[in-house]
């Protein structure tokens, strides 16, 4: 039984959400038995009641985060160059096709592998996270690997042959069980959850080379990457969610102050999705990022359910709005009835006097 | 049928997830009863509409859902749509990969020029059968979509990516899933309205697609085992007073988180 980490490998670090999707491949393998030490050769192994953990690193940055993979638990390494068809500011993107292209060679050229070597699997896992990445592509995997799918899961056990999965459904406010069987399965799952852990072994290395991939005629023109540092906000423990209620100039500063001085990332509501005063990348909800930080301080939102469907998970919520009926105050910890434009100016200096102190 | 190019969006209707829910013997419930047309689907309507207004493409929207779902198919012909399509006798427990192989018969069949769907449904959110449906054409397909337009015989889509803004272009045919920060879908006009009662809705067997025998008994490779309510979060304390007793509240607030780095 094999439980794969896939894992792009674009960036020089490796994002939280990568560390999680081992953690969980880690974790998933345990709980099927003894974990291989992967200090032995794989022919000693027998295939049947072991799980293997594999990471797929796959990208230009594959090689980099052997080690960090090793380290959080995987024992077998499948390392694959992608070829990246845009690369501006530091961000690098591929064509979705190309990942459903190096995704479905690993599979064909490991499974060839373990065969000759006398240890089939009769049984794989593919874990993914939970990005605009993922989502891109995973249906497609599922699609050409003949493999059911199951997208956006909080929890996950498996046995080698069933998967069963508990997932957010209707904004959030229902847990749905689903339940699959297959010789291959595919899971992504949700940012914020699984606690990284180190998980340090001796990992064996393999490497593929990216098959060659018909774009179909697609072509990525250019990207256009947000002013600064990219900010993954799924990583960040402090986010600062800014809603209508901040409207202007003012507000904005008032805000940006605020997020220095509690050393907070900056989300934003559909209203600002519209506005055009921040980066559309900060989007939370359903439709944006899903986030799950020790606080989120919703400045201005009223708290309609698309939004908290994307920060209902977080460890604590408080919330400022005028409105002492607005719907935020339901699933505040801490709820602040007052105008921002009031109330923001004085808690910078009140902050600020105590850093002073 | 003319030369003229078509769009086929596919839409489906979900209940009305907005509205209140209640739970009944393992059952959701809504306090709107009426289905509505998902919301990124509409989106996606909108903007075929939009594209069809700037260059004559022919709009047809194809539905899977039971009969009584002619009348949510009837509000996309009132939105704009020239023609629509219901496939009934779907499966039960249909998943994503059920779904997207009926479509990806009924789009062989009718040959559009390019699918445009929404993103994900609104109800589950699960958002796999439009890539699923490409797979299965062979077709190029962006998802995510914020902004489309059409040039050179090209689709040029504006995606929203982790990090950042993706400009892909797609040759004809093409499959593209939009967000609904795509656009605001239009409300339908009473002209709309009537228009509807007009155009042309076709109601169809699944079984009557090509390879439509094993469309119907081919069972869905995930299922929904149950539903639960989600622990809701309960409500905290709720400060109101002057401005002091608010910045008093604010401070200890974020004073117990210790990653803000604000001392007690
Ligand atoms: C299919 C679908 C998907 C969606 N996905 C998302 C999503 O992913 N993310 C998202 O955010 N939205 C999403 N939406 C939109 C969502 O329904 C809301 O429209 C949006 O979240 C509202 O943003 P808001 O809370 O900032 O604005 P509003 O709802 O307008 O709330 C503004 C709040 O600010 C308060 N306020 C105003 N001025 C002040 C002041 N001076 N001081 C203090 N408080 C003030 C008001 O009392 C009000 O409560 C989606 C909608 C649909 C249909």
């Amino acid at each position: 039984m094999r439980v794969c980490a896939v894992i792009p490998c674009f960036q020089q670090e490796l994002r939280s959400s990568a560390l999680e999707v081992l953690t969980k491949s880690y974790s998933l393998a345990m709980s099927l038995g003894e974990q291989s030490s992967g200090a032995q050769s794989s022919g000693e192994q027998s295939s049947g009641e072991k799980a293997q953990v594999e990471a797929w690193l796959i990208g230009p940055e594959a090689e980099t985060h052997q080690a960090k993979a090793a380290q959080y638990g995987a024992s077998i390494l499948r390392l694959m160059n992608l070829e990246v068809d845009a690369d501006q500011g530091g961000v690098k993107v591929s064509l979705g096709r190309r990942w459903v292209d190096a995704i479905d060679e690993i599979m064909t050229q490991s499974t060839s592998e373990l065969n000759s070597e006398g240890d089939a699997s009769d049984s794989t896992l593919l874990l993914f996270d939970n990005t605009e990445l993922t989502k891109d592509i995973l249906g497609a995997c599922g699609a050409r690997l003949g493999a059911p799918v199951i997208a956006d899961v909080v929890d996950l056990s498996w046995d080698g042959k069933q998967c069963i999965a508990q997932r957010p459904t209707y904004a959030s406010k229902v847990m749905s069980k689903v339940i699959t069987s297959g010789s291959v399965c595919l899971c992504s799952i949700r940012a914020g959850l699984f606690e990284p852990e180190e998980h340090p072994v001796d990992a064996t290395t393999h490497h593929y080379s990216a098959p060659t991939t018909d774009a179909l005629g697609q072509v990525l023109q250019a990207l256009v990457a947000p002013e600064g540092d990219t900010v993954d906000l799924t990583e960040a423990p402090i986010i600062v969610g800014v809603g209508r209620g901040i409207s202007d100039e003012t507000g904005k500063e008032l805000v940006a102050k605020l997020a220095e001085l509690i050393q907070g990332e900056i989300a934003i509501s559909r209203a600002h999705f519209e506005s055009g005063m921040y980066s559309h990348t900060l989007l939370v909800g359903q439709s944006g990022k899903v986030v799950a930080p020790r606080l989120y301080l919703a400045l201005g939102i009223s708290g309609s359910i698309q939004h908290v469907a994307g920060m209902s998970e977080s460890h604590t919520i408080i919330a400022i709005n005028k409105d002492p009926d607005a719907p935020i105050f339901e699933i505040a910890d801490v709820g602040i009835v007052g105008d921002l434009y009031q109330i923001l100016p004085a808690l910078n200096q009140a902050l600020e006097s105590k850093k002073d102190e | 049928m003319s030369n003229e190019r078509t769009i086929l969006v596919c839409a489906k209707e979900t209940p009305d997830t907005y509205s209140d829910l209640s739970f009944s013997g393992g059952d959701v419930q809504f306090s709107n009863p009426r289905p509505v047309l998902n919301a990124y689907d509409a989106s996606a309507l909108e903007e075929a509409l939009v594209l069809s207004e700037a260059h004559g493409f022919r709009v047809h929207v194809v539905m899977i859902g039971p009969e009584r779902a002619a009348e949510t198919l009837r509000k996309a012909l009132a939105m704009g749509a020239d023609e629509a399509t219901l496939l009934t006798g779907a499966p039960e427990g249909a998943d994503s990969a059920v779904i997207a192989t009926i479509l990806s018969s009924f789009v062989q069949q009718f040959g559009p020029d390019a699918v445009i769907m929404g993103r994900q449904s609104q109800d589950t959110d699960v958002g796999l059968a439009g890539t699923m449906l490409a797979e299965h054409l062979g077709w190029p397909w962006t998802t995510n979509a914020i902004g489309i337009r059409v040039e050179e015989n090209m689709f040029w889509v504006k995606r929203q990516g982790d990090s950042a803004q993706e400009s892909i272009s797609s040759p004809m045919p093409c499959l593209i899933t939009c967000s609904n920060n795509l656009n605001d879908p239009r409300i339908p006009t009473l002209k709309g309205i009537m228009a509807s009662k007009k155009k042309p809705m076709h109601i169809m067997g699944i079984d009557q697609l090509p390879g439509g025998e094993s469309l119907i008994s081919t069972p869905p490779s995930t299922v929904v085992d149950s539903l639960t309510p989600m622990p809701a979060r309960s409500k905290g304390q709720v400060v109101e007073g002057d401005l002091e007793t608010l910045v008093d509240a604010l401070v200890k607030g974020l004073a117990a988180i210790p990653e803000t780095g604000v001392d007690a």
